[in-house]
């Protein structure tokens, strides 16, 4: 772990001065981090992203010359499996949700980072802050949206509906995640590991921006905007 | 109906009359122009205009018969006399009708009953009657009767009901129609209704002029007039039938304009020239006029046999062979008494336009109640649509209302996050970087935005899950609780969904928070139990909260923060029960769900209480 090699690489775009710098510099005294570049504003950080794309992406939303959610796609156009987080004040879940629809795989928050350091890396680790029980609820709703659109059999467009399946035991996790059962407790009803849990979680994520993108694409195939 | 009954009565009246007769009749006398030469004739002769009517005096000789009349009274009935006359018992003049000099009286009409002097019965004694005629009208005497006073006055009743009484009866009743018509007319502008009014009118303004004995003007001028009435009377008549049937035929109208023009024009030259064949003939074309009418009736009848229809038709239909019988007593008939068989034309055509009117206020009776249910049909969808209309109102300004409390909520909410959240993590951040950092400071500053975070939680609960809300709380707090080494057992469960309404979720939110702040500040607890529970059959949601702490009575305050809760949970008709004791506490919070239906407008009703 300690190897260079192995080090994460970690892209930061942050326009808070005060933030950036004690982010930076909790990530350079980590050993398990490297930081590979960090960006004040969108241009800066998507030029960055153009040259390398880091493993692990923490991205701001109010960015003062656009929005975030930018950044993240263009890190996953260019690195399908970078990971990306958002840095958030707070999990207010209207933000949280449209970054994970635009590919983010977790979320981190300010405030926690200044609660708890070690526990902030520890979230750095595993993917991003616990979901809150209100975005899990959030995104349980999602799905069930998802699953509600007409299945439309086409040969250049997969029915969104395919993609937006919950398996059982992911549709387990995010319900009682919503009647606010830690990642713990999950683990033991379920007879699995911890990390077994964080690892649907991420793939829940994941479903949600499959299916979000799918369904775009559905969509524009349906107005005819991908047709030419 | 009763009134068309009792007219059927007195026709039966009239119809018996013949067979009352029973004093001594007169059928024959000698007839002189010149009192020089005498012929024997049959009384009643002149009445069938079979022979030419009697023009100029004419006089009458009738010997008394000396067998079968010893009485002590004499009376003398005279059922028919025209136009005026005078009679002489034995040369000596006893009663007068009329004036003989003056050629416009008429006193045709009635029946005359005279008192005579008895005479002697040993000699002959004989009457003389003298006659002034004219040929335009009927003119002649009838048979005569004599008899003692009761079995003539009987008689006599019974013919004047014939004659003036029914006039007066029919005049009356016409007028009526007219008055009643032309209101009719006034409400609805039915052209028929206004046409029988006329026709009533006219009916009415004819058989007045009929019955009246000294005439306003010549006699030639009322009897033309008189037949110009009875014209236009027709084509009204006519007209109204044709508009009420909604006959649509524009051959009928004309048909009848043109017979009722000839009709007037030959009723003129009759009143010019004294011609009565003329005037028998613009009769008979009146007749056919009603029969062409009738014919057309009875087409549109058949097609729509109504009650109205039917009555109109039939009506129409028992005119003719009237009519017509009235025709032939008076003209074609060669029987002397034909006299005696009564004048139904005046009463028939009453009935017919009485029948037509009858059925024209069935008609408007019929539409007034149409009129009536649709206007009433019109209210009542009306009065749903307001309902309908008012409840989608209140709906709407709920919504509105609900609309503007969720933006103003999110706009305080970023509010928080922008100004006050961003600048106590400033604030952290600064505390954190400064040189020796106070943990004093620091705690509070962390306790801070942890409190705000809560609160913002509770401004903008988003959901109104109960569930959702406490298990947020949790989220919020256990980092909290950990530290302090509590551990929290969570048995909660998902309760169905809207539990709880919108607005009772921010209520819900404080007492939760309330209860989690209070353990962590001073029930110095080792464990906390959470649980939730729904009854299903009694549709009562149960939210615990469990503690093994010191107790309310143990904590050092509380007090002001327990009511708090308390009166939250009233506000929103929720049940708060607290119950603890040196081992623990337990706050239940319990509410019944209410089972159907939206939920109530106003904020103090929701979640039911109720039992």
């Amino acid at each position: 772990m300690s190897n260079k090699t192995s080090r994460l690489r970690v892209g930061l775009i942050e326009d808070d001065a005060t933030l950036a710098f004690y982010l930076s510099s909790m990530l350079e005294r980590n050993p398990d981090f490297q930081l590979q570049f960090k960006a004040s504003n969108l241009a800066d950080g998507l030029l960055a992203l153009q040259q390398d794309t880091p493993d692990i992406l923490l991205t701001d939303l109010g960015l003062p010359d656009g929005h975030g959610s930018t950044a993240i796609l263009a890190a996953l156009a260019h690195r399908p499996d970078c990971q990306v987080l958002v840095i958030s004040s707070f999990d207010d879940d209207e933000n949280i949700i449209s970054a994970i629809r635009a590919g983010a795989t977790g979320y981190l928050l300010k405030a926690e980072m200044l609660l708890d350091v070690s526990n902030y890396i520890e979230h750095l680790h595993n993917g991003g802050s616990p979901m809150s029980p209100r975005i899990a609820r959030r995104m349980l709703r999602a799905f069930r949206q998802l699953d509600s659109q007409p299945v439309v059999a086409d040969e250049l467009v997969t029915a969104p509906a395919a993609t937006a399946q919950l398996s059982s035991r992911e549709q387990t996790i995010l319900q009682a995640l919503a009647i606010g059962y830690t990642y713990a407790e999950i683990a033991d009803q379920e007879f699995i590991s911890i990390n077994t849990v964080r690892h649907h979680i991420k793939n829940i994520y994941s479903k949600l921006y499959v299916s979000s993108k799918s369904q775009a694409i559905y969509e524009a195939t349906r107005r005819g905007l991908l047709r030419s | 109906m009763r009134l068309f009954l009792s007219l059927i009565g007195v026709f039966l009246l009239i119809l018996s009359d013949a067979a009352c007769a029973a004093s001594f009749r007169v059928t024959e006398a000698q007839l002189s122009v010149d009192q020089q030469t005498w012929q024997t004739v049959q009384l009643g002769d002149a009445w069938s205009r079979a022979e030419p009517a009697r023009n100029g005096l004419r006089y009458y000789k009738i010997a008394l018969p000396k067998q079968g009349l010893a009485l002590t009274e004499l009376y003398l009935l005279i059922p028919k006399v025209g136009n005026r006359a005078e009679v002489f018992l034995n040369h000596q003049k006893v009663a007068t009708i009329g004036d003989m000099a003056n050629p416009d009286q008429d006193f045709s009409n009635k029946p005359y009953l005279f008192a005579l002097p008895v005479p002697d019965k040993s000699q002959g004694n004989f009457l003389q009657i003298s006659v002034a005629g004219n040929p335009s009208r009927f003119s002649g005497l009838s048979h005569l009767y004599l008899g003692d006073k009761a079995s003539l006055t009987r008689l006599y009743e019974r013919q004047l009901l014939a004659t003036s009484y029914l006039y007066y009866f029919v005049t009356l009743v016409s007028l009526v129609i007219g008055v009643v018509s032309l209101v009719f007319y006034s409400l609805r502008r039915n052209r028929a209704s206004f046409q029988i009014a006329m026709a009533g009118f006219l009916w009415a303004a004819s058989v007045y002029l009929w019955s009246l004995d000294e005439l306003p003007c010549s006699f030639t001028l009322w009897l033309w007039g008189m037949d110009i009435i009875y014209g236009v009377f027709l084509w009204f008549t006519c007209q109204a039938t044709l508009n009420f049937l909604g006959i649509k035929k524009l051959r009928y109208p004309r048909f009848i304009s043109i017979c009722t023009v000839l009709f007037c024009l030959g009723a003129s030259y009759n009143a010019l020239m004294g011609a009565p064949e003329i005037k028998f003939a613009s009769d008979m074309i009146s007749v056919l006029a009603w029969c062409y009418a009738l014919y057309n009736i009875w087409l549109q009848v058949l097609k729509r046999r109504t009650f109205a229809n039917l009555t109109i038709a039939i009506a129409g239909l028992a005119m003719l062979p009237i009519g017509l019988y009235d025709v032939y007593n008076m003209w074609l008939s060669r029987e002397y008494d034909a006299y005696a068989a009564p004048y139904y034309t005046h009463l028939i055509l009453l009935i017919y336009i009485l029948a037509l009117t009858l059925a024209l206020m069935r008609h408007f009776d019929r539409a007034l109640k149409v009129e009536e249910r649709y206007r009433k049909k019109i209210a009542r969808s009306l009065a749903r649509k307001n309902r309908e209309l008012e409840r989608l109102y209140g709906e709407r300004e709920a919504a509105i209302k609900l609309e503007a409390m969720r933006e103003e909520r999110e706009r305080i909410v970023r509010d928080i996050h922008d100004g006050v959240g961003s600048n106590l993590v400033t604030l952290l951040q600064n505390i954190r970087a400064a040189e020796q950092p106070d943990p004093e400071i620091e705690h509070d500053a962390l306790e801070a935005l942890s409190q705000l975070r809560m609160a913002i939680d509770a401004i903008d609960p988003v959901e109104n899950d109960p569930i959702l809300i406490l298990s947020q709380i949790r989220y919020r707090m256990q980092t909290r609780l950990q530290k302090r080494g509590i551990r929290i057992i969570w048995q909660v469960q998902a309760l169905p969904d809207d539990t709880l309404h919108v607005t009772a979720a921010a209520e819900v939110s404080f007492i939760l928070m309330e209860a989690f702040a209070n353990i962590i500040k001073h029930a110095k607890a080792k464990t906390v139990t959470v649980s939730s529970a729904y009854a299903a059959d009694q549709g009562l949601c149960t939210l615990r909260i469990s503690d093994d702490g010191v107790g309310i009575s143990g904590q050092s305050q509380g007090g002001r923060g327990l009511s708090n809760m308390q009166l939250r949970a009233e506000k929103i008709g929720a049940r708060l029960d607290l119950q603890s004791d040196g081992k623990g506490t337990t706050l239940t919070l319990s509410w019944l769900v209410q089972q159907a239906g939206p939920p109530p407008q106003r904020p103090a009703n929701y979640p039911l209480t109720q039992a």
